[in-house]
C-alpha cells in the first residue's frame, strides 16, 4: 500500500461508527457525568507523578518547583516517561532547569 | 450560575472554553457537539472498539473539561482533545488487557458505495487498522493526526510537546512501518 492509499484509508477509518454516534446524547451524558461525579485530583496527581519521576531520574531535589511548575511541557495526561520521545524528554528536563 | 454565552456556529472555541470556566454548561455542550465526531474518528483509528466509543468520547471530554485550566491555546482545542483521548484509550487498553483482546473484526469500518469497492475498502481499512495497532503509540497518534485529521506538523508538535521535526520523523517512521506490514 502506498502512502496516498494509506492516507485515503486513514481518512475513512471510523466513518461508520462516527456517523452512528448520537452527539446530542453524548453531550447530555457528559454534562450529567460532570454534575454527578465530583472532580477528583487523579489527573493532577498523574502529571505531578511524571514530574517527580523525571526529577528522580536526573537527581533533582527541588520537588516544590517541579510540582508547582506551570509550564506546558508534557502531552496532556501523560503519565509514563517511557512513552515520551527524545524531544519531549528534553522539554521535560529543560523545564526542570527553571 | 453564569449567564449563558450567546453563541453561533462561529463562536470561537476560546470563547466557549472561557464561558465553561465560569460555569456555562451549554458552552461545554456546544464544544462536545462541535468536536465529538472528529474525536470519535481519531479514537476509532487508534483502535477504539465501536461498542466503547461513546463512553471513551465522554471520558475524554470529562477529563478535558476538568483540566481545561491547563489548556493555554498552544494548539487547537480539538487537537488537545485528541491527545487526551489517546491517554483515555491507553487506560482503556490497560483495563482490557486484564480481560480479553479486542477482536480484529471490531476494527472493520463501514463505508458506503459499490459492494465490490465496499469490500475492498473495508479490507484496506482493516489492514491499515491492524497495522496501526502494531505501531508504537506516538507513531500511531502522529500518523492519525497528520493523515486522518490533516494537521500540520507544527500543530501536532505543539499538542504533543515535541518539535515539528520530531513529529515529521515519527510520521515517516510510521509510514515506513505501515508499508512493511500493510501489503
Amino acid at each position: 500500500m502506498n502512502e496516498d492509499a494509506m492516507i485515503a484509508a486513514a481518512k475513512r477509518l471510523g466513518t461508520g461508527p462516527t456517523e452512528r454516534l448520537d452527539v446530542e446524547a453524548t453531550a447530555r451524558k457528559v454534562m450529567e457525568r460532570l454534575r454527578e461525579q465530583p472532580a477528583d485530583r487523579f489527573e493532577w496527581i498523574h502529571v505531578q507523578w511524571v514530574r517527580i519521576a523525571a526529577a528522580v531520574a536526573i537527581g533533582s531535589s527541588d520537588l516544590d518547583e517541579l510540582v508547582g511548575g506551570t509550564g506546558t511541557t508534557l502531552p496532556e495526561g501523560s503519565s509514563d516517561l517511557r512513552e515520551l520521545d527524545e524531544q519531549q524528554l528534553r522539554r521535560v528536563l529543560h523545564s526542570l532547569e527553571g | 450560575m453564569a449567564q449563558p454565552l450567546p453563541r453561533t456556529e462561529t463562536t470561537p472555541d476560546a470563547a466557549l472554553i472561557a464561558a465553561w470556566q465560569t460555569g456555562d454548561e451549554q458552552a461545554a455542550a456546544e464544544l462536545v457537539r462541535r468536536h465529538a465526531r472528529a474525536l470519535a474518528r481519531f479514537l476509532t483509528g487508534a483502535g477504539a472498539p465501536e461498542s466503547e466509543l461513546d463512553d471513551l468520547v465522554q471520558e475524554t471530554f470529562i477529563r478535558a473539561f476538568r483540566s481545561v485550566d491547563r489548556f493555554r491555546g498552544q494548539c487547537q482545542f480539538r487537537t488537545w482533545l485528541m491527545t487526551i483521548g489517546g491517554n483515555v484509550l491507553k487506560d482503556f487498553g490497560r483495563r482490557m488487557k486484564r480481560r480479553a483482546v479486542i477482536p480484529l473484526d471490531e476494527m472493520v469500518r463501514d463505508v458506503t458505495g459499490d459492494p465490490h469497492e465496499l469490500a475492498e475498502a473495508s479490507e484496506t481499512e482493516a489492514r491499515l487498522a491492524a497495522g496501526l495497532k502494531a505501531l508504537p503509540r506516538l507513531q500511531r497518534e502522529v500518523f492519525l493526526l497528520r493523515a486522518q485529521q490533516g494537521l500540520e506538523y507544527e500543530e501536532i508538535a505543539a499538542a504533543l510537546a515535541t518539535t515539528p521535526g520530531a513529529a515529521r520523523v515519527h510520521y515517516h517512521h510510521a509510514v515506513r512501518r505501515l508499508k512493511e506490514t500493510v501489503k
